[in-house]
């Protein structure tokens, strides 16, 4: 097992450039989890990965999951097959909701000793949908800091021989899927009903979001001043990027009075936003006092019609009570 | 020492390796006799206020509110994959279906039923036992409720199809608020009373204000919570750790720009009726309860208020950014 872990994760720089999108890292997940409760056996799952090619980058949306031929040798690991008709007509299925997503590789879930055999065969039985397929591994069992995707570009290798390398990826930041992500993390055992304001909630993502640059900028701090200290060697490159990363700042020098066009067009979005905040506060307080004038005008009315159809209006002995109420009224004006 | 330290680590992954079923992941868990004896029984014909809570998952929420938004503004539509726990509904998955978005069709199109049953078949051939619990659509700009043909819809799936539940999200005001805004709902049979008004409210552009009113008896909420396995809380959190940059550089106000001054002139459009309706009423004492639901004033004043409110939010991250960003000095 060793020797091919060795030679099946060489890293490299691939021929094409990956991105991919969260919901296909929950989707891997969700299967495995699925698989692991209803039957209760640690077997690998295996699945198909949906994505967007664009010339040599490749975009990764979507994932569904193979349908095994043989699923009792699955566990022999001897060989897999997948049901090939099956796979097409799902694509096809697919491809009436997403007309523009293709078949870009397939997944499995396994940990840091995965058998490259077993992929070799998936490849082969692929090849016909995709020259190039990609394979992303999702660890389980890992432990890291980082997250525990690694994704393979296959090269074959003098014709029979099929190489695995890793290369990198991007995660796709779209605006829906952080809200999403966000929501879940942090809402998923509570209720959906909380306390707190809205301003709070909003102020506690942007503290989170600083706090985590912060230590990032701790770390490059300390590294400096290491090097400075002689504890670690310079490292040139490194160095030449902290450097010019300090440059950049500030990116717009707001206080230069050569370079006024975006402090205007800020303070004009600053204007924009304070005149609905005024807005709002002027509506709100118009409402309060229209509510106060009705209810003054009720009581005024009682008031004058003391001994009137009070009853008509259905106010009974809670128009007397008013009434009653009504003379002290115009008194605190006074 | 590094001997000690692998020794360790061997260990930690030894344990971890025999992935005892957390109670969290129990729930993905599907007994077909249960379900089956669930759906035999039928305790929801008894009471129209049986089901409470509706759970979801948190892949399903993702995708929900990724199709939502993929429909820019259309709105789109889907099937609802998972199973009924007592009084809980619960949403393990989600699928779109390939229907053009109008607000006038009641039911999906010939092709749509194929789609369905065909996704749903192949869905059990591959370790996919759940069974259709619902549908969902998006209402992207208006708020998470049901219009007229919405209730007609629902009410005819719970007739054939029950339990069925309905969900609604509004992908545009997800973005604007920086949270889910999501619904669930069931409705009522016909000719059924309900004891009062359960929708939560939120603001309604005027042109749809008269629907909601008119059905909003009809239905009512259920209360939503999510739900993830072990995994996947994991990757989430490792997720989060890559995505506090897209937080601190996103800005809302220029994203959603149109849909804030689509509020603002909704707000306007609302005062002035709300002027014509005092103009007239103003000398009458109106009793006590009426006033309170007719007030349109005060629900302008509150629709107003929270556009403001969320705008003042966006404002503050740009603000933010402007200090970190634009104010630094270094000395040389």
């Amino acid at each position: 097992m060793a020797t091919t872990t060795t030679s099946a994760a060489t890293t490299g720089k691939g021929s094409v450039t990956l991105s991919l999108h969260p919901l296909v890292i929950m989707n891997i997940a969700e299967h495995y989890t699925r698989v692991r409760v209803q039957t209760t056996r640690t077997t690998s799952v295996y699945g198909a990965l949906l994505g967007k090619i664009k010339g040599r980058h490749v975009e990764l949306c979507n994932t569904f999951e193979f349908k095994l031929a043989d699923v009792s040798t699955a566990t022999t690991r001897a060989s897999v097959t997948i049901d090939m008709e099956f796979l097409t007509k799902k694509l096809e299925l697919i491809k009436q909701v997403h007309p523009d997503l293709d078949f870009t590789g397939w997944y499995t879930v396994e940990g840091k000793d995965w058998n490259s055999s077993i992929m070799s065969s998936f490849y082969s039985q692929l090849a016909s949908l995709n020259e190039s397929p990609l394979l992303l591994r999702l660890d389980p069992i890992g432990v890291s800091n980082e997250l525990p995707i690694h994704a393979y570009e296959t090269i074959v290798d003098l014709g029979t021989k099929i190489d695995f390398i890793e290369i990198s990826y991007t995660l796709i930041t779209e605006e829906a899927e952080r809200i999403g992500i966000d929501h879940v993390a942090r809402y998923s055992v509570t209720d959906g009903t909380s306390d707190t304001s809205i301003v709070s909630d909003q102020i506690a993502i942007q503290y989170n979001a600083i706090r985590l640059l912060y230590q990032r900028m701790l770390v490059l701090l300390e590294y400096v001043r290491a090097i400075k200290q002689g504890q670690l060697e310079r490292n040139d490159d490194l160095l030449r990027e902290i450097a010019s990363l300090c440059q950049r700042l500030p990116i717009i020098n707001t206080d230069d009075n050569n370079n006024q066009t975006f402090r205007e067009d800020f303070d004009i979005q600053q204007s924009d936003v304070a005149l609905l905040a005024l807005l709002a506060c002027c509506t709100q307080e118009i409402s309060t006092l229209n509510d106060y004038l009705n209810k003054f005008q009720v009581v005024h009315d009682k008031q004058q019609h003391s001994s009137g159809p009070g009853g008509s209006f259905g106010y009974g002995s809670g128009g007397r009570r008013m009434v009653r109420g009504g003379a002290y009224f115009p008194a605190s004006f006074v | 020492m590094a001997g000690d330290i692998k020794a360790h680590l061997a260990q930690f992954e030894k344990t971890n390796n025999v992935q005892e079923i957390t109670a969290a992941d129990e729930i993905y868990a599907y007994e077909s006799t249960v379900q089956q004896s669930i759906l035999n029984s039928r305790p929801w014909l008894q009471n129209p206020n049986y089901f409470k809570r509706c759970k979801i998952s948190a892949l399903a929420l993702l995708k929900l509110v990724m199709h939502a938004r993929s429909g820019g503004t259309l709105e789109v539509m889907g099937m609802l994959l998972g199973k009924i726990d007592g009084e809980n509904i619960i949403v393990m998955d989600s699928f779109a279906l390939p229907v053009e978005g109008t607000e006038t069709r009641v039911n999906a199109q010939q092709e749509a039923y194929e789609y369905m049953s065909s996704y749903t078949l192949w869905a059990k051939e591959v370790n996919r036992p759940e069974n259709v619990v619902g549908w969902y659509h998006s209402h992207p700009g208006y708020g998470c409720w049901l219009s007229g043909i919405d209730v007609d819809t629902q009410m005819q799936n719970q007739q054939f199809q029950d339990p069925f539940v309905a969900i609604v999200v509004d992908p545009t005001r997800t973005i604007s608020a920086g949270k889910v805004n999501i619904g669930a709902f069931r409705t009522y049979p016909k000719g059924h009373k309900a004891e009062s008004e359960a929708i939560e409210y939120q603001p309604i552009p005027l042109n749809k204000i008269e629907d909601f009113g008119v059905h909003c008896k009809q239905y009512y909420p259920l209360e939503i919570s999510f739900f993830k396995s072990s995994l996947d809380k994991r990757l989430l959190e490792h997720l989060w750790n890559r995505y506090w940059v897209s937080t601190l550089s996103t800005s809302t106000l220029l994203t959603n720009a149109d849909y804030i001054t689509g509020q603002i002139s909704d707000v306007a459009d609302k005062l002035e009726q709300a002027e014509s309706h005092l103009g007239r009423t103003s000398f009458l004492p109106l009793p006590e309860q009426d006033r309170k639901q007719d007030d349109k004033l005060a629900k302008a004043a509150k629709d107003c208020t929270k556009t403001a409110v969320e705008a003042v939010n966006s404002l503050m991250s740009q603000l933010i950014k402007e200090r970190l960003f634009n104010q630094v000095t270094f000395h040389s």
